[in-house]
């Protein structure tokens, strides 16, 4: 036996959570309990899932409410939990069998950002930038929409996942794409410069000098009766290529008859990937016709170094957000579209990129949306926004990466209080692995849209 | 003995007379005002509250925001704040405790009384009924009269006799330029997003009313609020969506005053049955709202899912167009003309088809030729009305 550590994690960080928990449940704690073979229902489902070391304790409630107490032995790579469980004025209550949690020594990236905005339609109100620091429960603010009045903050990205470098959308009133690079912070009107085009999804090309984006002229539309309340698409979109350090903005791809969009790279920044669908017109009307494809072509000196090719793609599917690690691409693919995060159907795809075999990760899918993801660092682990819990509100969930093409059981992000996952009213948007915690920027990019407004 | 009386009396008269007067001129402001609020006790609420400007005065406001959600609530805290400035000040003038109480009174009575708060309270009168069904109680408030000077009544007004079944004999009473007037189309404000939410709602869009409440929502300061919750959970309810109308009334759960009804509505939907097009997936046919509701109507007429209300709706705005050939057209050969609403009776009676003019009622076609007799002699566009009401006024006279 390596390790024995009896109700270990929990006290170890919240002695206090401890104390009420055993405070508010010994009084009425039943003495007899009757075993039952099968797992407990908790929520989350944290049962047989596997967590980096070092992760923030998973708390777990029953899924009925049911008051319980727990018991936690960690043997070796393993952490064993046994629930006891009861009703309300019951003297006896139900032992389950003990579940695994299983630990996995691969690191971690220790920061997600992400932005928290409400599900929403047209208008927000309260939106911003956020990171968690994967370790604890904390949340903090990288900057928010009271920094620029309101308007919104989104599409953000790092460079190579640095907390140092990092560019954000900021719209509104003196708004732009804002570029944070150390202590350095300026917002550029990208739309004023090169092309005269604004920038939507950005991939920062791993060696940090260039920035592609797509361009797109994105709109949205609602349907009357129907479970799909929200579709959003693009009447235009093509790509272009902010170089940092020039500060000017060339067009990568331009056509009139296809949309262009979801710029990613390779890991060594040799290929430039992106969606790319023929534009039937008449969109909205034409919806169902449009289907992305996914597209390569090598990169070199800022430009486009030989033809595009079509790496994958259906008629019957859309592809959209590819992301590379090594030779494994995952990508987020739904019936038709620009916007997989109002289509149910979406899911999760896997690519082998030697072979061009894909398959759609079962072990990550659910029947709501999953959607847009992240790989971490060392590829070992990756998050995703799923829409499972409701079918409305995004929610974080990670999962283990083998390097073989198989995925673990995922698990949503640990809140202090599990309820918590319920009852924010914000969803979680493009999560993304940060290598350390962004400081200090807050007060900055506000004092930027102070000196717009002065202006 | 006498002046213990009276050290008790002064003020409890001050607080029964206050809230008098706010239960009378400001109820509806502070039933609204309750709408458009909000307390939780949620993470997410606390955090937002400490990470936003003025806290405590924010927090204040918040929580006693969610008494008016009783009619009295609202009037009451005024009259106890009011009292309880009155007992402070009463310290160092006891010798004017009575021209004091007066002069709380009176500055009470003209704060209400004054014209911006009692155009507020309108409209807060007007949108608490049509949120709550009240026709009687808008139409009492958009009266005709009143649209004249305020021309966004009309829209509650004509949904309210929509509602009632009586739309097309009263549509013309009203100041009608146009279909524009029949909504707010355009109007991107709380007010253009509350009425857009309750039109249609009316209308069977579910869709659309939770759409335009999360707009609502999002002109409110904590982008959400306890109508707009409430709201949410009764259109998931509408919908069959078992799982959202879950998720909002366990978050409405969270406010003191609103856990009964979170409770309550917690319980209805844990005993409704599941809706089966919700497994459906995303449909790339779906019809498609616009911001326009006669748009609107035409998509649902096209999609097959029009109601009786709806459809005369739909006419009325056909109507509003002067398209006397659609509106013709809606009719099936087997109506009975002749039991139309008059103002029908009056469209149908301008289209030469012998068979129409067959079946419409004498009175109409007698009507028609007084009313032609005088606008040939009138014959200027703008003029007096010469059949107030009528359908033939607004096409002949006006809006041209």
């Amino acid at each position: 036996m390596d390790v024995v550590q009896k109700t270990a994690t929990m006290s170890r960080h919240y002695p206090v959570l401890l104390l009420f928990i055993a405070l508010t449940t010994a009084a009425c704690t039943p003495r007899e309990f009757t075993d039952d073979p099968s797992f407990p229902p908790v929520f989350p489902d944290y049962i047989g899932v596997t967590v980096p070391e070092g992760m923030a304790p998973l708390v777990f409630q029953m899924a009925d409410g049911r008051p319980f107490r727990m018991e936690q032995q960690r043997i070796g790579d393993t952490l064993w939990t046994t629930v006891r469980a009861w009703k309300r004025g019951d003297r006896r209550g139900v032992r389950y069998a003990p579940f695994p949690v299983y630990i996995s020594s691969d690191p971690i990236d220790p920061v997600i950002a992400y932005r928290l905005i409400e599900p929403g339609y047209e208008s927000w109100r309260n939106m911003g930038l956020y990171q968690r620091d994967l370790s604890s429960y904390k949340e903090t603010a990288i900057v928010t929409n009271q920094a620029n009045n309101l308007g919104c903050v989104n599409c953000h990205t790092f460079a190579d996942r640095s907390p140092e470098r990092m560019l954000f959308h900021a719209r509104g009133r003196g708004g732009g794409t804002v570029f944070v690079d150390g202590q350095d912070v300026k917002v550029l009107n990208l739309s004023q410069v090169g092309p005269h085009r604004q920038g939507t999804y950005p991939a920062w090309h791993p060696d940090g000098r260039y920035v592609v984006f797509s361009s797109n002229t994105t709109r949205q539309c609602f349907t009357i009766r129907n479970e799909q309340p929200i579709e959003v698409y693009d009447t235009d979109s093509d790509l272009i290529v902010y170089d940092t350090a020039t500060d000017s903005v060339q067009l990568l791809i331009e056509t009139q008859d296809r949309l262009e969009t979801f710029p990613a790279w390779s890991p060594d920044g040799g290929t430039l990937y992106w969606c790319e669908a023929v534009d039937p017109g008449h969109i909205p009307q034409s919806r169902g016709q449009v289907h992305y494809r996914l597209m390569a072509a090598p990169f070199a000196g800022g430009t486009l170094a030989g033809e595009p090719q079509e790496i994958w793609g259906s008629d019957s599917l859309s592809v959209s957000f590819p992301r590379v690690s090594g030779k494994w691409m995952l990508l987020t693919a739904a019936r038709f579209g620009t916007f997989p995060i109002w289509h149910k159907e979406a899911d999760l795809w896997l690519i082998d990129l030697e072979t061009g075999q894909a398959r759609p990760v079962e072990e990550l899918n659910s029947d709501e949306t999953d959607s847009y993801h992240a790989w971490s660092s060392g590829g070992n682990w990756i998050v995703f926004s799923s829409r499972r819990l409701d079918g409305r509100y995004t929610r974080l969930f990670l999962s283990h990466f083998d390097g073989e093409g198989h995925f673990s059981k995922p698990f949503l992000l640990p809140q202090k209080d599990p309820r918590d996952n319920q009852l924010r009213l914000k969803s979680y948007n493009i999560p993304e692995f940060v290598t350390g915690e962004i400081s200090d920027r807050q007060e900055r990019i506000a004092g930027l849209f102070k000196q717009e407004d002065a202006q | 003995m006498k002046k213990h009386l009276k050290d008790w009396l002064i003020p409890a008269l001050l607080f029964l007379a206050v809230f008098a007067v706010e239960m009378l001129l400001q109820r509806y402001t502070f039933l609204q005002k309750e709408y458009f609020g909000l307390f939780l006790n949620t993470p997410d609420y606390w955090n937002e509250l400490w990470s936003g400007p003025h806290p405590l005065l924010t927090l204040c406001g918040d929580f006693l925001s969610q008494f008016c959600r009783m009619a009295w609530g609202g009037p009451a805290l005024v009259a106890l704040g009011v009292t309880a400035g009155f007992l402070l000040v009463r310290i160092p003038l006891r010798r004017y405790q009575i021209p004091l109480a007066a002069l709380a009174l009176t500055a009470v009575l003209v704060i209400a009384l004054l014209p911006k708060n009692r155009e507020r309270e309108r409209w807060a009168k007007v949108e608490y009924a049509s949120l709550h069904r009240q026709w009687d109680k808008v139409v009492a408030a958009a009266t005709p009269e009143a649209a004249q000077k305020d021309r966004v009544l009309i829209p509650y007004a004509l949904l309210a006799y929509s509602e009632s079944g009586t739309l097309p004999e009263n549509l013309f009473r009203y100041p009608v330029n146009g279909p524009e007037d029949i909504d707010l189309e355009g109007e991107l404000t709380r007010h253009g997003y509350y009425f857009a939410a309750l039109n249609a709602e009316c209308l069977g869009c579910t869709n659309e009313a939770i759409h335009n409440t999360f707009q609502t929502a999002c002109t409110t300061p904590h982008g959400t609020s306890f109508g707009t919750l409430r709201q949410l959970i009764k259109f998931n309810i509408a919908s069959g969506n078992k799982t959202m109308a879950r998720k909002y009334a366990e978050i409405l759960a969270k406010s003191p005053v609103n856990k009964g009804t979170a409770r309550a509505a917690l319980r209805y939907i844990d005993g409704m049955p599941e809706v089966s097009y919700l497994d459906g997936g995303p449909s790339d046919s779906a019809a498609i709202v616009t911001h326009s509701t006669f748009q609107n109507l035409r998509l649902m007429a096209k999609e097959g899912y029009f109601n009786e209300a709806a459809a005369d709706r739909y006419r009325c705005l056909l109507l509003l167009q002067r398209d006397l050939r659609n509106f013709a057209g809606s009719f099936s050969p087997d109506d009975d003309i002749a039991a139309l609403p008059f103002c029908y009776q009056q469209a149908l009676c301008l289209i030469p088809d012998p068979d129409i003019q067959q079946k419409l009622s004498p009175s109409v076609t007698n009507a028609f030729h007084s009313f032609m007799e005088a606008y040939n002699q009138v014959r200027t566009k703008g003029e007096d009305p010469i059949m107030p009401g009528s359908f033939w006024d607004y096409y002949f006279l006006y809006g041209f």
